[in-house]
């Protein structure tokens, strides 16, 4: 940031395909024609296997723009490269509306090889545009030093006695109980623990296990010693994370650089902005509905899957304008940083809370409502546990619910399906309330509803938390639930969180497996949402 | 029936088009030499033509560029561009054929690309440009090439040689040292010859014949004043010119110090001899200091040029009168030789009565007593007897010394020789001229002379050359012409008899020396030159006859012969002129007023300045387009690429067969076995159809020669070829190209680079190479490498990628270079580090020179520490199946398969349900299937499961190869993997605006190893389109080990969840699931098929897919380094 020779501040990321426009490139540079100097150039295969990651991680990494330059369709040497980047970029730019940013600072263009003129205009365009908007602003994350040595083990003798993994008993109820171990894969909760206290941490097996627990909290709740495992593996792979050890960020890490790049205060999302005109909304109330991601969620996995998550939020709307409740929303609303602290970056995760809770305290909020089970568990819990001072209440929409359900007068219309319930571990195991969602499910009127094999307090996760560690084995384990779905005889999966519904549609998407793996999935907020009535 | 041919295992292409790529392509996969002849020199933008334009939207050029590569790079395809084929002749073993190579004077393996040369070419032609033609540096070959033609009319009227066009492209830019260094290879008197110089190179410039002859003249004078006006300037040519000893022991002695002994002295001085000038007159110029008038020659001029000549070392003796009858033996005893360069200067008598008279005086004597006795002024009325250049030079010294002066010329006014220029200035300095008069005898009384008796002329007969000699007119009386004097200016005759040198030299009646041709005269060690052999000529002859008597002298010492090497194409005609060239009169020298100059001695003609020149020197039809200045030499330095001395080779190549893709490339022949691509000229030509037609060639050319399939029964393990690997132990290399400093260079990158190795002890070497894509520039790195055992290497270059793998983007240097580097050297592809330093950097050194020296930091920086990431390249061992199987029972099918047993493939023959198997070929490489129908078709190239059945039973056949005729494309399923869906194949090519569609030939699918027999949309016969899909099938299989393309995709089976979306982006169908150990699925990349381009794992969720090299890690790495913003990477 303080280099004196650089005269060039704005940044602008170019990925080149090899074919069309890399030749076109080639030639603006042998020609030495004024290529402007804030453009650096990566050059790729092909467009097409630039993914969205990578274009967002440009922009958390300092790019103030960014574009994938490619071939004109039809000349795809691969075939699908144009048509994949342009969807791609579409997508990019649809986020970074959402984030604040402006889709305007991501572009796809394509040439033939011989348009270099073309696409030196271009980019002269490109960049004077990019050079209008200013500098993207998301600063960089500060270096936090890394702890050494003597620093490091001191951090992981606290981490045993923090969680008093001591106390271990060495029997075995962890791994007995843990779904990824009864799935197959070589991994035991026990094991992990003792690496900690032998101080092997840095074993392959362990480290790689490290990432790939679910922190479903299954464990825990079987554990005679109560040793909080999810809570370890959290602090674990904070510690992991100091010493630059990558974690198994999946989705090329999309997700993280998104919730990253939120830390930073000098941009400012735009949310909110394509609510439905009946939905009522008071900006001077002092209750707040507090969202969540899925809007990004659904511009990342909807072209694919078909997840709609977003209608989760908007269906919560609709549920507190039924009950009277015109809730505040935040224009600005910035993740909840459930998914960083769970991959271990506690200094983004930090940043972020810190965020979060000024802004709502400045704001005088009272009460924030709910209905992703991790922003519930965040807001709720973990602000406080990591030392913040929230000035507010936090209640989950189901709470909500049920209160003014209770009150009378509410009935629901028959739901003329067999359904259900995928718990979320959030919700479930770590904040200890199975039993809410289900008060309500048992107000439905559907044709059948039946637990799955394994349920409630004994629920099997959908297969992933914090978006890392995904593998064969969540895919595996996934199938095992949907097979338990299945079994139930049920059409309707109804979950508790966005984060099942994408996992377990993702399962579905299978070359071999799909009809005899697809079953439908709702969140139990819209199917309330959608057979609520006055009676 | 002749006899039948035993066939050389060769191809002669004739013509570049498609149908010549295509053809050899495929042959060169075969293994087949080929030779590839087109008169096109280059051959990217010949097929950048629009004619050639695919239905995608793009050049030809541009998507087979790979192709064009390998064509280039393959070492059994030679190239022959531009060429011509002058004949073909049937021969016991195919063809004989002479091929015409042109001359391009750059040699492809020396040429960098780098544009320099091209830079400082002078040549402006008004419709080509420069000479050196070079449209991008994506050329194949990749050089520039000279259009160079036969030598211009100026050069080759002059008798020096001097190449006018040359100096005055130069002069034209203001390169006026290079200009003039130029003249003075060839001409040391560029300040002389610029004003007195008769100029036959005018006479003979072709402008004249549109409107008027370049200046030539004053052009070449105004370089030489231009010089000559600035002392510094001066002492430069001087310092430059400067010889402080000679090189050689002999010396040689010059008698007479005119142009033709200075012309040998410079020259003999130059090639290191010792040379001696004697003069016996006070001061060194011979005739040009005593006979050519101060107006016109000023004498500064003279001894400026001299004296350059002095500091070349000539030592110039003065006053120094030789006995040539007494002195000759001492002198070649002194000397190795002897040269007699006197001149001629005794004026030649009329022969009439009178000439004896006090009074009548010769031109040369009256000039020279006029010096010696220092006459300033001479009034009364004088006649001057002539009508040459000496005669109105005469004239108007005359005239400046206060006479009243008369010309008194035979020819008619408008037939005067002399030059017009002359006659003009001499007319306007008051001399009269007495036109068609011949002066019969001078009268006089008392000895002393009085008036002259003339005869009216009249143009005569003419002669030979076209000149009309005056002759008396007939029936005219005398009449007389009183004068005070009268002057004979008739020119000089040579004044020895042969006492003059003891009888030992043989002399001419006319009084000149006798020599050979190669002027040696009578006695050994004696040579002779200029007047004095050859009689009165001219300043420019006898400067061309001392050069000549230098050479021989030189050959006689030496041994060794300077002949004028030939250097131009003596057939390339000169280009038309255009009709629509613009008039443009000749620049007019400004002159004195001759109000002026008339009563002094002042240089009437005051020259060009340099808006003029550059006015008069853009004149110029540049007729030579090359005008031989040489800058492009200079320019291209070290890596000598440029030959101007190339010579025109005539090739006979012998061959087994000729493909014929061009008909206007090769002469008329008759023969079955041309085989010939290309089609009937057709109103719309369609590249697909030429294509088809270049792949029916080749497969047609492979029966021809039999033998083509090597190992093509049975199954076949393709290996990989050894490779030294990557050591684990970290020895970095650092080599940089300058790109022969085409872009220029910062010392700061220097000093950088050398001190990288003391900052990193890891780096055990570094290098700067001028050119690193030529062989010394790698061979350098290769050096290096083995000496110092370096294990990683950064390549700091034009090169993007180090892998087997070309794109649209490579060029013929790249590839050169790393076809050098990793070709048996022992040096893996894997070890390399690469960055386009040209690309990035080298652009920016001129205008931001700050930047650049920053960003070539952090390009290394980064590459360094990218070497430690390097990670060993996938082995590539994959198992084939060589069998063919044909499906359909049509015309192009039956061909296909008989194409492929002919050339020892084994075939298996199928029909469908709707086209079952009737017509049954016999042959013994043939399966047919008579009872059988395909159902189903699985996998891909090198194992295709083919599903039969038979009324009762249906079972699997394998093959490698599949070929479908048109209606089994359309009825069998296909899938690439059982269990997925299945679907038909469709026939793809790439069109403008749909997505979808990868690149491919167009009788081929995107399923590898299954071709079409009658690809839909292309209108060429069905046998051609059999050929054609038997050809692909030939050259699918690899025919020995195979290189890692290094880029290829692979899977992490621990984190692949099996969803299937990588199978479904793969459109080659590179992708197989298979069964994991927890009841799943996990993907397999088939590193044979996959293309490297990455879109399956921008589609995978988890990371599982990711390319080994340059990896997600890699890139998300190079992100970080490329936008950061702090100075972290300096």
């Amino acid at each position: 940031m303080n280099n004196p020779t650089n005269d060039n501040p704005l940044n602008i990321l170019l990925f080149l395909c090899n074919w069309g426009a890399h030749a076109a490139f080639l030639t603006l540079q042998d020609q030495r024609r004024p290529i402007p100097n804030e453009i650096r150039m990566v050059r790729t295969p092909c467009t097409g296997r630039i993914d969205r990651a990578m274009m967002l991680k440009a922009f958390a990494k300092g790019a103030d723009g960014v574009a994938l330059v490619g071939c004109e369709p039809g000349t795809c040497r691969y075939g699908s490269g144009t048509a994949t980047s342009q969807r791609n970029t579409q997508d990019v730019q649809e986020i970074l509306d959402i984030m604040g940013l402006g889709g305007e600072r991501m572009r796809f263009a394509a040439f033939l090889p011989e348009q270099s003129e073309e696409l030196l205009a271009f980019l002269e365009d490109f960049s004077a545009n990019v050079r209008k908007l200013g500098p993207a602003g998301i600063a960089a994350a500060p270096v936090v030093p890394v702890p050494d040595l003597a620093a490091r083990k001191q951090e992981l003798q606290q981490l045993v006695e923090t969680y008093d993994i001591h106390a271990c008993q060495d029997c075995g109820k962890c791994s007995s109980a843990c779904p990824l171990a009864l799935i197959g894969k070589p991994f035991s909760p026990r094991a992990i623990a003792s690496a900690v206290i032998t101080g092997g941490i840095h074993a392959p097996g362990v480290q790689e296990n490290a990432w790939s627990c679910l922190t479903c909290g299954l464990c825990y709740d079987r554990c005679p010693s109560a040793v909080n495992f999810p809570a370890f593996i959290k602090d674990l792979r904070h510690l992991y994370r100091q010493t630059a050890l990558p974690g198994h960020e999946v989705h090329g890490g999309f997700f993280h650089s998104l919730m990253r790049s939120m830390t930073s205060t000098a941009i400012t999302p735009k949310r909110w902005t394509s609510l439905p005109e009946e939905i009522r909304i008071d900006p001077e109330s002092t209750t707040l509905f507090f969202g969540g991601c899925a809007p990004y969620y659904d511009i990342f996995f909807g072209k694919r899957m078909e997840v709609e998550t977003n209608r989760i939020l908007l269906d919560s709307l609709r549920l507190l304008n039924f009950f009277d409740v015109a809730p505040r929303l935040l224009a600005d609303e910035r993740c909840c940083g459930h998914d960083l602290l769970w991959s271990g970056d506690k200094d983004n995760f930090m940043r972020l809370a810190r965020l979060n809770v000024d802004k709502l305290n400045q704001l005088g909020i009272e009460t924030v409502i709910t209905t992703c089970p991790e922003c519930y568990m965040t807001l709720h819990a973990t602000y406080a546990e990591q030392g913040l001072k929230p000035n507010f209440k936090v209640v989950h929409l189901y709470d909500f619910l049920e209160e003014q359900i209770d009150k009378g007068a509410v009935g629901f219309k028959p739901l003329d399906r067999s359904i259900t319930f995928q718990d979320s571990c959030r919700l479930g195991r770590l904040c200890d309330r199975t039993d809410l969602p289900r008060k309500l499910l048992k107000r439905l009127k559907p044709v059948q509803y039946t637990e799955m094999k394994e349920s409630g307090g004994a629920a099997i996760c959908c297969g992933n938390s914090a978006w890392t560690g995904c593998d064969s084995y969540s895919k595996a384990l996934q199938v095992k639930r949907l097979e338990q779905a299945h079994a139930t005889g049920s059409d309707l999966m109804v979950t508790a969180c966005p984060k099942c519904q994408i996992h377990l549609k993702c399962a579905m998407e299978d070359p071999f497996r799909r009809e005899q793996l697809s079953i439908e999935l709702m969140d139990l907020t819209s199917v309330i949402a959608q057979t609520i009535r006055w009676e | 029936m002749k006899r039948q041919k035993e066939r050389l295992y060769r191809v002669i292409v004739a013509g570049a088009t498609p149908e010549g790529i295509a053809a050899t392509c495929k042959l060169g996969e075969l293994g087949i030499p080929v030779t590839l002849i087109d008169s096109d020199p280059d051959l990217d933008r010949k097929l950048a033509s629009d004619e050639y334009r695919l239905a995608s939207g793009l050049s030809f050029n541009s998507a087979h560029r790979p192709g064009l590569i390998r064509i280039m790079r393959n070492s059994s395809i030679r190239t022959l561009l531009p060429a011509r084929i002058t004949a073909i002749k049937h021969t016991p073993q195919g063809f004989s054929v002479r091929i015409d190579q042109e001359q391009t004077f750059i040699d492809a393996d020396r040429c960098a690309l780098c544009g320099k040369c091209v830079a400082v070419c002078p040549v402006e032609h008004p419709d080509n440009g420069k000479a050196l033609r070079y449209y991008a540096r994506t050329s194949l070959p990749g050089r520039p090439y000279i259009d160079k033609r036969k030598q211009p009319l100026c050069q080759e009227s002059c008798p020096l040689g001097v190449n006018a066009q040359g100096y005055i492209a130069l002069a034209a830019q203001g390169k006026y040292e290079e200009a003039l260094a130029l003249i003075r290879k060839d001409n040391v008197l560029p300040g002389i010859c610029g004003r007195v110089c008769t100029h036959p190179c005018e006479e003979a410039c072709r402008r004249g014949g549109v409107d008027d002859p370049v200046a030539i003249r004053s052009i070449k004078r105004f370089l030489a004043d231009f010089e000559g006006a600035d002392a510094a300037r001066q002492a430069a040519a001087h310092t430059a010119l400067a010889q402080a000893e000679p090189t050689r022991s002999e010396k040689i002695a010059i008698i007479g110090s005119g142009p033709s002994g200075i012309a040998a002295a410079a020259d003999l001085a130059r090639k290191g001899y010792g040379v001696t000038v004697f003069e016996q007159h006070a001061e060194i110029g011979g005739l040009l200091r005593y006979g050519i008038g101060a107006h016109r020659l000023p004498a500064d001029i003279l001894d400026r040029e001299i004296k350059l000549i002095e500091q070349m070392g000539v030592a110039f003796v003065p006053n120094t009168p030789i006995d040539l009858a007494g002195d000759l033996d001492r002198l070649t005893g002194e000397y190795n030789a002897l040269v007699l360069s006197t001149g001629a200067w005794h004026d030649r008598k009329m022969g009439v009565s009178g000439e004896d008279l006090n009074g009548v005086e010769g031109c040369l004597s009256f000039l020279a007593r006029r010096q010696w006795e220092n006459l300033t002024s001479l009034p009364g009325r004088a006649a001057v007897v002539g009508d040459g250049n000496s005669a109105f030079d005469l004239a108007r010294t005359l005239a400046r010394m206060g006479a009243q002066v008369s010309i008194v010329s035979w020819f008619g006014a408008e037939h005067i020789p002399a030059d017009p220029d002359e006659v003009r200035e001499a007319l306007e300095e008051g001399v009269t001229i007495i036109d068609a008069t011949q002066v019969v005898a001078f009268r006089g009384e008392n000895g002393s002379f009085s008036h002259v008796e003339c005869m009216r002329t009249v143009p005569g007969k003419p002669d030979a050359r076209g000149v009309a000699w005056p002759v008396v007119a007939e029936g005219e009386q005398p009449f007389a012409l009183a004068f005070d004097r009268a002057f004979v200016a008739i020119g000089q005759v040579g004044g020895f008899t042969q006492e003059s040198f003891g009888g030992r030299i043989a002399v001419s009646e006319r009084g000149f020396i006798e020599t050979d041709d190669d002027l040696h005269a009578s006695a050994a060690k004696v040579y002779a030159a200029g007047d004095t052999v050859s009689g009165p000529s001219s300043v420019v002859k006898a400067m061309a006859s001392g050069r000549k008597v230098a050479r021989t002298i030189h050959f006689d010492l030496s041994g060794i012969k300077e002949e004028q090497p030939v250097s131009r194409p003596e057939a390339k005609d000169f280009r038309c002129i255009p009709d629509d060239l613009p008039k443009a009169p000749r620049t007019a020298v400004p002159e004195r007023q001759a109000a002026e100059r008339a009563s002094n001695f002042h240089e009437v003609s005051l020259g060009f300045n340099s808006l003029q020149v550059a006015a008069e020197a853009s004149r110029c039809l540049q007729c030579g387009v090359c005008s031989e200045c040489l800058q492009c030499v200079a320019a291209c330095g070290a890596l000598k690429a440029i030959d101007h001395f190339q010579e025109k080779e005539e090739i006979v190549e012998q061959c087994g067969a000729v493909i014929v893709a061009d008909p206007n490339m090769a002469p008329n022949i008759k023969g079955d076995d041309i085989i010939r691509a290309y089609g009937p000229k057709a109103a719309r030509p369609d590249v697909n159809d030429m294509i088809v037609r270049g792949f029916d060639a080749a497969a047609r050319t492979m029966l021809l020669l039999g033998g083509a399939s090597r190992k093509t029964k049975g199954h076949g393990l393709s290996l990989s070829i050894p490779d030294a690997g990557l050591s684990p132990e970290i020895r970095i290399g650092v080599f940089v190209c300058r790109c022969n400093d085409s872009l220029g260079w910062l010392d700061g990158m220097s000093a950088h680079l050398e001190q990288l190795g003391s900052a990193n002890p890891a780096i055990v070497h570094t290098e700067m190479l001028t050119s690193a894509c030529v062989q010394e520039g790698s061979s350098a790195i290769i050096r290096a490498v083995r000496e110092k055992g370096i294990t990683r290497l950064v390549l700091a270059s034009c090169v993007c990628c180090p892998l087997n793998f070309v794109c649209s983007s490579c060029t013929d240097q790249r590839s050169r270079l790393k076809n050098n580097l990793f070709h048996g050297t022992g040096i893996s592809r894997s070890m390399v580090e690469t960055c386009n330093l040209r690309g990035e950097i080298l652009r920016l050194v001129e205008a931001n020179p700050t930047l650049a020296l920053e960003r070539f930091k952090g390009l290394l920086q980064r590459s360094i520490k990218r070497t430690l990431t390097l990670k060993p390249l996938l082995a590539v061992d994959r198992n084939y199946n060589f069998a063919a199987a044909v499906i359909g029972n049509s015309l192009a099918t039956t061909t296909s398969a008989l194409t492929l047993a002919d050339t020892d493939h084994e075939v298996f023959r199928f029909g469908t349900v709707e086209q079952p198997l009737k017509d049954l070929v016999e042959h013994p490489n043939i399966h047919n299937f008579p009872d059988w129908n395909v159902k189903g078709i699985r996998g891909t190239i090198g194992d295709f499961q083919i599903l039969i059945e038979s009324e009762d039973h249906s079972q699997i056949l394998r093959a490698g190869t599949v070929i479908l005729g048109e209606k089994a494309r359309r009825r069998i399923a296909y899938t690439h993997q059982e269990g997925l869906p299945s679907y038909t194949v469709e026939p793809q090519i790439q069109e403008r605006g749909v997505n979808g569609i990868p690149f491919a030939y167009p009788c081929t699918t995107s399923v590898p190893g299954l071709y079409l027999a009658e690809p839909q949309d292309i209108n060429v016969s069905k046998l051609k389109k059999g050929t054609a899909a038997a050809v692909m099938v030939a050259a699918a299989m690899p025919r020995g080990p195979r290189q890692s393309k290094g880029f290829t995709a692979a899977i992490d089976q621990k984190l692949c969840r099996g969803c299937g979306r990588c199978a479904n982006v793969c459109l080659y169908h590179a992708v197989t699931l298979q069964p994991n150990a927890i009841q799943g699925w996990h993907a397999h990349i088939d590193e044979a098929l996959c293309k490297g381009c990455g879109n399956c794992l921008s589609v995978c969720p988890t990371g599982a897919a990711d390319s080994p090299y340059r990896n997600r890690a890699y890139l998300e790495q190079a992100l970080e380094e490329l936008l950061a913003k702090d100075s972290a990477h300096e």
